[in-house]
């Protein structure tokens, strides 16, 4: 059984076709080609496929892809041009907060969410907010870190 | 030469935002997807397999469709790609299922029914060692049973005032990479192309190739960026690729096999449970005078390469001390478990438990400053290895210490009060070393390899290395150490993710030797093309790999210098107790080493913090239950970001001649001293030795139970 589903994806209306079992996390990376989103556990553990649903984050792996009828995606792709995302690209960049990357581009998702909400988060409501999202490389400090230099260098980019 | 600045990584931007094709984000045309059928019992025959009618267009694949070897040729032992008639583990690959549509896939998986008659299975070391099951390997299980010992140990314990005796146990540690497995097998022509997430693209070509029957040159690999690896990502890509490609070929279409985590977690390598007793003897005075070491790794239904992680952590175990005289003994025993296999620390994790517990427990029985009483009897340049051979270069033991109990502030810190309402504090310290690369025999000819430098027409210098950037940074310190010795700027400087159509032969990436080894044959290489660098067009050069020269080893008696260089290192962890719940949580962790030349700074910060955290994990959260009930990441916990304390580390310089500029190693060593330090702390805190990682509450709970 499939349906056709129309959304909103990086402030784009859409519509894709997908059978009632299809998780989200694989109707944007198969059907829209959106393969910065990473799947790391499919069971909402790693944080790895992160996006934003309204806003707001979500994870991927542990949504069917009805639910996101009538809804607004943002997937890292669309983050991209903001100028939000290139203060956290150079911020990671200068903390050497990336090392194998794969968990990279749900932790840009949910720290941009967060400096959006909160200007100058400390380390604490840092590691709270970002707890969901497992690295294995880098043991989270210049992760830390790197999101603690773009609240600093965030001027109007939120 | 001094290496005073960081440089920028060139893979990061393309990470950040999702722009860097991992395998298993690539898909190719007319691609089918595989899943594996796998052994749903420990150990038995299999009587038959009953397979559904297969829709059109999808296949099974199996024993039947290997065209040459089912063996995976680079171990030693017996290690099929699919089970050989009988099973030998839970999961175990019997069969694969391909077709287009990945869920009719799973389904059609699903229904294949294996039948077995079963076998009693060997659960555990302690079972395997006691032989009361029909054996699994050999007539005793054992893989590899090996010793190594100068001096009369045994003429020491006859004499000796005091023999103090402590058992260890560790058990199977999880990589845990963030990308799981994946391999895509493609037919092309004659040829066949492999598009891996691997450490060791040309093993990887020679495996698939000795499978297949086939000259080696027939196959390709095409390593892309790996999500991770940390050893978890040298042997489980022979079999995957194997599989694959056995299907592609029988359906003339790339195939693909991409792991579940649960799949994962349940059936690639880990790290071995071990079980150690260390026993020491003491004169009179209270001085060691001998240490006898015996080692048991719990290996798998297949040895995979348990000879070499034993072998490695066995030539460490007597840690950073030269007693008068010592031995130590290993044996990897065959259990029906899945296979253990390398993971960062390659059976040093295990032994530097054993070896700092026993210590740090000794001095807490004799009333000693643990510190003042290990460095009696620390390694000192010039004494012999436990090998026979030498420690050939200055040995900064005592730096490291004094350098991690200044920045820890340890002496105040041990002073402490201990109780503060049902909390109790404690602080624990652990000594390692760190030997890396692992010596080759030196009395043969080595194997050729070689590593090459490319000068493209535009004046950019090429590195042709299949070394793998697995996420540490590796292609950034090898460019860094050319653009030195080719006094370019670094930005000139290139290195691609292997293809073997492309870069010669060298070595699979891992222990800790890439740097320190290959990377000063990159300097050969690169003062071969200095002179040249003027020509116009391409010039293409190579430099052989060679062992330094101060290397004497003789593999056959095992007699020698087992490893080219040393690491030292020291860690320090505070940790608070809650006598409630015995929870342990750690408020502070400090670490000096010495990595020789550091060529970037900031990449070896985060080598320490990723090795430590891993360490951390390791001593107080991460436990796998043997019976495969641990089969997700809400089951097999690893650190978070709100489970890791403020890391702060420190390096002493200690230039190693051989090496490039100086330069040690650095993946490695960080993870090594960290349990043993943490189960000093706790001990500290508690006032009852810990013999077992992880530190569960439970364990805890148990032994202050049994001292009151
Ligand atoms: S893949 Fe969704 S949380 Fe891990
Ligand atoms: S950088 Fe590898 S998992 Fe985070």
């Amino acid at each position: 059984m499939t349906r056709t589903i129309s959304f909103n994806l990086n402030g784009a209306p859409v519509k894709a076709d997908a059978a009632h079992e299809t998780r989200l996390v694989d109707l944007l990376r198969n059907n829209f080609g959106l393969t910065g989103i990473k799947e790391g556990c499919g069971e909402g553990e790693c944080g790895a496929c992160m996006i934003l649903l309204n806003g707001f984050p979500a994870l991927s792996c542990i949504m069917a892809a009805g639910a996101v009828e009538g809804q607004q995606v943002t997937t890292i792709e669309g983050l991209r041009s903001s100028p939000g995302f290139d203060i956290l690209a150079q911020a990671f960049n200068d903390a050497g907060a990336v090392q194998c990357g794969y968990c990279t581009p749900g932790m840009i998702v949910i720290a941009y969410a967060l400096l959006r909400d909160d200007p100058a988060p400390d380390e604490q409501t840092i590691r709270s907010a970002m707890a969901g999202n497992l690295c294995r490389c880098t043991g989270y400090a210049m992760i830390v870190e790197a999101v603690t230099l773009a609240a600093k260098r965030r001027g109007e980019a939120w | 030469m001094a290496f005073t600045k960081n440089t920028d990584r060139a893979d990061t931007s393309d990470k950040c935002s999702g722009a860097t094709n991992y395998i298993g984000d690539v898909f190719f045309d007319n691609m089918l997807e595989a899943v594996t059928v796998r052994s749903p019992v420990r150990r038995g025959i299999i009587r038959n397999i009953v397979t559904p009618d297969m829709p059109k267009g999808y296949l099974t694949v199996g024993v039947d469709d290997i065209p040459n070897q089912n063996q995976v040729s680079y171990f030693r032992d017996t290690c099929p790609f699919f089970a050989p008639g009988k099973v030998s583990y839970i999961g175990e690959p019997v069969l694969l299922v391909a077709g287009p549509d990945p869920a009719t896939v799973r389904k059609l998986a699903k229904t294949i029914h294996i039948d077995c008659d079963p076998i009693q299975a060997i659960h555990s070391l302690d079972e395997a060692l006691k032989g009361d099951k029909p054996p699994l390997y050999g007539n005793d299980n054992v893989y590899i049973d090996e010793t190594f010992a100068y001096g009369d140990v045994d003429g020491a314990f006859s004499k000796a005032a005091e023999v103090f005796e402590t058992e260890t146990r560790t058990g199977y540690q999880e990589h845990m990479y963030m990308e799981t497995q994946c391999v895509v097998a493609v037919p092309n022509g004659d040829r066949l192309e492999i598009h891996a997430s691997t450490q060791g693209p040309h093993a990887l070509r020679k495996v698939v190739a000795d499978a297949l029957g086939w000259d080696h040159e027939r196959v390709r690999v095409v390593q892309y960026p790996l999500g991770g690896a940390f050893g978890g990502k040298i042997e489980l890509p022979f079999f995957l690729a194997g599989q694959a490609a056995f299907a592609a070929l029988k359906a003339n279409r790339p195939v693909r096999i991409v792991y579940t985590r649960e799949e994962d977690l349940l059936t690639t390598s880990k790290r071995h449970p071990s079980r150690v007793k260390v026993r020491s003897a003491l004169n009179s005075e209270g001085n060691i005078i001998a240490m006898d070491v015996d080692v048991v790794f719990q290996a798998g239904g297949y040895a995979m390469s348990c000879v070499m992680v034993l072998d490695t952590g066995l030539k460490k175990a007597t840690g950073v001390y030269h007693f008068p005289s010592a031995r130590v003994r290993g044996r990897a025993m065959a259990t029906n478990n899945p296979m253990p296999g390398a993971y960062r620390g390659f059976g040093a994790p295990q032994t530097f438990f054993a070896i700092e517990t026993h210590m740090n427990a000794l001095a807490r029985r004799h009333r000693l400053e643990p510190l003042k009483f290990k460095s009696r009897y620390f390694i000192s340049q010039g004494n012999s290895t436990l090998t026979g051979g030498k420690y050939h270069f200055p040995v900064a033991l005592p730096e490291v210490m004094q350098e991690a109990v200044r920045i820890s502030d340890y002496q105040t810190r041990r002073k402490q009060v201990k109780a503060d309402g049902r909390i109790r504090r404690g602080i624990g310290q652990a000594l390692f070393n760190f030997g890396a690369p692992f010596s080759l025999d030196t009395s043969s000819p080595m194997p050729p390899r070689y590593m090459g430098l490319l000068k493209h027409m535009d004046g950019t210098v090429e590195i042709l290395s299949e070394l793998v950037d697995m996420g540490q940074g590796l292609h950034t310190a090898l460019r860094k150490i050319v653009a030195a010795a080719l006094e370019m700027p670094i930005e000139r400087i290139i290195h691609h993710d292997a293809d073997t159509d492309c870069v010669p032969e060298a070595s699979i990436t891992g222990a800790s030797m890439s740097v320190v080894l290959f990377g000063r044959i990159l300097v050969d290489a690169a003062e071969k093309l200095k002179p040249r660098l003027h020509e116009p067009g391409e010039i293409k050069v190579q430099a052989q790999v060679r062992q330094p020269e101060h290397l004497q080893w003789d593999a056959a008696k095992g007699k020698g210098d087992p490893f080219h260089s040393y690491v030292w290192g020291a860690v320090i962890a505070e940790v608070e107790v809650d006598t409630l719940t015995w929870q342990v949580s750690t408020t502070g962790l400090w670490i000096t080493l010495d990595v020789g030349t550091a060529i970037d700074r900031r990449i070896i910060r985060g080598q320490i913090d990723g090795g430590v955290v891993q360490g951390l994990g390791y001593a107080l959260l991460e436990s796998m239950r043997e019976d495969t009930m641990t089969n997700s990441l809400s089951d097999y916990i690893i650190p978070t970001m709100l489970d890791t304390p403020a890391i702060k580390s420190t390096l002493v310089a200690n230039p190693y001649p051989p090496g490039p500029y100086g330069a040690k190693c650095v993946g490695e060593p960080p993870l090594v001293g960290v349990a043993p330090a943490i189960a000093d702390a706790v001990a500290d805190a508690c006032g009852v030795e810990v013999y077992r990682l992880p530190i569960s509450p439970e364990y805890l709970m148990q032994q202050m139970t049994k001292s009151s």
